[in-house]
């Protein structure tokens, strides 16, 4: 797949390769850094256990790589942020080892109904049940609460067991997959290089930042021109 | 080892995450217990000990907060899994100082982290046990012993509970070894008591 652009970036941890393609401004040299337009980026994941054929690769434009990282950073904190603290009136998991890691590749479908997910959060309480129940819906209502991403259909990630997640790519589905399973490592390598991208070309200016929003490095707007 | 301090990767957005944080005594526990379960993961899988983060502490030049082993067990010790009484309250400033410590601690060891992980991908997959690698099974039994040791509840945990616990924390300090993880274990520190979402 060739990019219309210049590569300008590219981010390659083990899993996973993040191309980034755009037109330069003029403006960099007044900004002092890349101010891009026109962005585009290729995602591929790099999966040794599969076959070329089915290797994932997605592309899409600015709006749309802001929804993955804003999906991704945001998933990626439910999921710490779901720390199980045993001896508390919060009970650990009892589910065993084989319990997790016995859902099929082929899961995928069946978490719709709830019984092959096992998230943290579901000992937890009605609480935390319901904050993680929320999830998903807050990727639509509050991520592009911005305007940035608007019309982006819905990117968003879900947990299959303790080790592997399922990236829901809604607007950037190839056809062939709307789903991408994830293990633990690759979920780890897309996070930081969307994070790493998210440093490098996100506007430094604070004041863009719209108010209200709650403080996240990824509300920042990409300096466009 | 000489090292550069970068763990934050911008100062200003993590004084902005910290700054104005008045968390009540329940979620200073609560912080207090993670912080101190995240230290027990690294400590059992790198085999990481006081000295170590002592001179994490220096490096991060946070030595004014913990400047010894003493005021390092205090701080542990601070947290209400421990076993034994007078608990030293911990504040907010000592909760970063401690996320910072940890993060750079699991970043210097991220390959082991990264390789531990990767061998749990590959026993779930194979539906193995995790007991069945030196290097899972050295952690798993450090950690069990070190939690029945050390907590208070540590005898009346089952065996299971114990394993799904280290192993969520050794899937967590992945994520902490990242060049952002400081920020990402706060976050996560405040998710779990509420405080993120009055932000």
């Amino acid at each position: 797949m060739s990019l219309p652009n210049s590569v300008l970036r590219r981010y390659t941890p083990p899993t996973c390769t993040l191309e980034i393609a755009a037109k330069g401004s003029p403006l960099s040299r007044w900004a002092g850094r890349p101010v891009l337009k026109q962005l585009r980026f290729h995602l591929s994941f790099d999966d040794p256990r599969l076959p070329p054929e089915e290797q994932v690769q997605i592309t899409g434009d600015r709006p749309q790589l802001e929804a993955l990282c804003e999906a991704v950073e945001r998933y990626v904190q439910t999921v710490l942020g779901n720390a199980p603290l045993p001896g508390q009136a919060v009970p650990l998991l009892v589910e065993s080892f084989d319990q997790l890691e016995s859902l099929p590749d082929s899961a995928s479908s069946r978490a719709e109904n709830g019984i092959a997910v096992m998230h943290p959060a579901n000992e937890y309480g009605d609480e935390n049940n319901a904050n993680e129940n929320n999830v998903n819906e807050s990727y639509v209502n509050e991520s592009y609460a911005d305007g940035s991403g608007a019309g982006v259909a819905e990117i968003y990630l879900k947990p299959k067991g303790l080790l592997s997640h399922d990236l829901c790519l809604g607007e950037l589905s190839t056809g062939e997959s709307n789903v991408v399973r994830l293990s633990a490592l690759q979920l780890f390598d897309l996070a930081n290089a969307l994070d790493e991208y998210s440093a490098e070309a996100i506007a430094s200016p604070r004041s863009t930042v719209s108010p209200g929003l709650t403080p996240h490095p990824l509300g920042q707007k990409l300096p466009l021109c | 080892m000489p090292s550069t301090v970068k763990s934050p990767r911008s100062n200003a957005a993590w004084e902005e995450l910290t700054s104005g944080i008045q968390p009540d005594p329940t979620q200073l526990d609560n912080i207090k217990a993670q912080l101190d379960l995240v230290l027990l993961a690294l400590e059992t899988l790198a085999g990481i000990g006081s000295e170590a983060m002592l001179r994490t502490a220096a490096e991060l030049n946070l030595a004014d907060v913990v400047a010894d082993r003493v005021s390092l067990w205090r701080l542990r010790q601070s947290s209400p899994l421990r076993k034994g009484q007078g608990r030293k309250r911990l504040d907010v400033e000592e909760a970063r100082s401690l996320v910072l410590i940890a993060c750079h601690l699991a970043n210097q060891h991220q390959e082991l982290i990264r390789r531990a992980v990767g061998l749990l991908e590959q026993l779930a997959e194979q539906n193995r046990e995790p007991h069945q690698t030196a290097l899972l099974g050295d952690y798993l039994d450090n950690f069990s012993n070190a939690y029945q040791e050390r907590m208070e509840d540590g005898d009346n945990t089952l065996p299971d509970q114990l394993t799904h616990l280290a192993l969520k924390l050794l899937i967590d300090l992945l994520f902490y070894s990242a060049p952002n993880g400081s920020r990402r274990l706060w976050m996560a520190l405040l998710d779990r008591t509420g405080i993120a979402h009055s932000l």
